[in-house]
């Protein structure tokens, strides 16, 4: 009877196995302070750094090594508005900047840090015009190159793009980690929550002031409700006594719960412009007096897409290769979500070391 | 799947039935034939994972749907509308005690930026002059500072 009855029914246990279950449950809750001692204790970033220049809120960050440096090109991070830049650099074993760093490359990493009330004003002309460029003109003078190399994240991306269609002059290599550049498909579901027959963005910030941080978290937990509301404890639960999964789990839980709000006049512009207007591609989005023609851009580019993408699916970075001005120019897609891509064991085992081969054969050397 | 596709036009197109047929054809999917413990338990969580997968694809179909994003535009025009009247709320009383409101510092903080627009284009038009002054004293090329807004900013 208990073994035939289970072959119908896969789901009813028989009375051993849900002894052996009952088990399992309490030797995992005996494991729990255990868990609640890793979760305390879990610490984020696995590279050392200074704060080399300070403006405003923001900081630049250059990473200390005893590594020889190799190239003189140096390398700037520049993450996004939503969230903290320390997700590329989250623990060893699962750092994009590690990779860099022991490779011998002087890199820096942007901190935009957290905008207040008085900031709401800031707009993209204040973050690209003024704090980007003269972040990138101070780690110009700092190395003594003209020329520097770019790693924009995310939205971070974006901004990294406009940028180097304002000033192609000063970059030496562009490389885009899953950053939105054409919102034409309006498929996706940001696309239609954020459309602007669904998302009055101008009230928001007017009403706000700047775009409160459990807004984006609760929406963009919403994109995928059933993974990131239930799954991820299942998963949790499962792997209760394994202490090297709970310390990314926890590593990772710090950085997903760190949100920052982003600056009114800057997230109404990017929302307006280049998620519902989609200027960006079109050339026609204006910084300041400035127009950004994304054919200025004549470096070498690397556009890294990630095939699950939810956030950014590559359909909104790929035609960035196609709408730039350089020859040198190339795309990964690789089998990740938006933030595996940085932190997935297999991007930092498989991925990471070849885009490290890719700007070391497009950088100067010492 | 089959029944899936084929329901979705159908008479029994609702969206539970539609999910529960979903659901159903992928779980007699999992193939199971379970001898030992180890098979069953595994048998189980492709079940559980199929669960899963039918749940997340049907509220991704709901968080499309028209249904959701009419609801989530009335939700946040009646938020953003109940905040403004908060807001103007808290002005006046704030006013009223003689106390300065968000109003008045957002108007502050605007004339600072008109403020220090005027003296960064002012900076930006000397900064050009001199380059030029400088070109035409030597042949070098100028050092590009113009058309941005420079910050000074303190090395640490």
């Amino acid at each position: 009877m208990t073994v035939a009855f289970p072959q119908f029914m896969p789901w009813m246990l028989t009375p051993e196995q849900m002894q052996d279950q009952w088990m399992d449950f309490s030797r995992k809750m005996a494991h729990l302070p255990k868990a609640l001692e890793v979760a305390r204790k879990v610490r984020v970033g696995a590279t050392p750094s200074d704060a080399v220049f300070r403006l405003d809120k923001l900081r630049l960050l250059r990473y200390v090594t005893d590594v020889e440096q190799q190239f003189s090109t140096p390398l700037l991070v520049v993450f996004a508005l939503v969230n903290r830049p320390y997700i590329l650099d989250l623990r060893p074993g699962k750092s994009v900047v590690s990779h860099f760093v022991n490779r011998g490359f002087d890199t820096y990493n942007l901190d935009w840090g957290v905008p207040t009330d008085g900031d709401r004003f800031l707009n993209m002309e204040d973050y690209i015009e003024r704090y980007l460029d003269t972040v990138v003109d101070q780690v110009r003078s700092r190395t003594g190159s003209d020329r520097i190399s770019i790693l924009g994240y995310c939205m971070g991306g974006s901004m990294s793009a406009m940028y180097a269609a304002l000033h192609p002059e000063k970059i030496k290599n562009l490389i885009l980690l899953a950053a939105p550049v054409d919102w034409s498909n309006r498929e996706y579901l940001l696309a239609k929550w954020t459309d602007a027959s669904v998302f009055d963005v101008d009230k928001l910030m007017q009403v706000y002031g700047n775009a409160p941080a459990e807004l984006l978290q609760g929406s963009f937990q919403l994109l995928k409700p059933v993974s990131t509301l239930v799954e991820k404890y299942f998963s949790f639960y499962e792997n209760m006594e394994d202490e090297k999964f709970l310390e990314d789990f926890f590593a990772m839980e710090t950085w997903l719960n760190d949100n920052i709000p982003v600056a009114g006049e800057m997230f109404r512009q990017f929302v307006k412009y280049c998620m519902q207007q989609n200027k960006l591609i079109q050339g026609k989005l204006r910084i300041g007096d400035r127009v950004v023609d994304l054919r200025k851009i004549t470096c070498p580019i690397l556009n890294l897409t990630a095939t699950q993408d939810h956030l950014v699916p590559p359909e909104l970075s790929l035609p960035f290769n196609d709408a730039v001005g350089s020859t040198d120019r190339k795309s990964i897609n690789f089998p990740a979500g938006h933030i595996g891509l940085a932190v997935g064991t297999k991007a930092n085992r498989e991925l990471w070391p070849s885009v490290c081969d890719w700007v070391a054969e497009r950088s100067e050397p010492a | 799947m089959g029944n899936h596709e084929t329901n979705e036009g159908g008479a029994t197109g609702d969206p539970f039935s539609r999910f529960w047929l979903d659901l159903m054809s992928k779980m007699s999917g999992t193939p199971f034939a379970p001898t030992t413990a180890q098979v069953q338990d595994d048998a189980m969580k492709r079940m559980r994972q199929a669960f899963f997968d039918a749940w997340a694809k049907h509220c991704d179909e709901f968080l499309r749907s028209d249904t959701f994003l009419d609801t989530l535009k009335k939700s946040m025009d009646s938020a953003l509308a109940f905040k403004q009247e908060l807001n103007e709320f808290l002005t006046k009383a704030l006013h009223e005690k003689q106390m300065p409101a968000r109003s008045d510092t957002d108007s502050i903080l605007l004339v600072l930026r008109s403020m220090e627009d005027r003296v960064l284009e002012r900076i930006d038009r000397i900064s050009k002059r001199v380059d030029a002054l400088e070109s035409r004293k030597s042949a070098s090329p100028p050092d590009s500072r113009s058309g941005k807004r420079q910050s000074k900013g303190v090395p640490q």
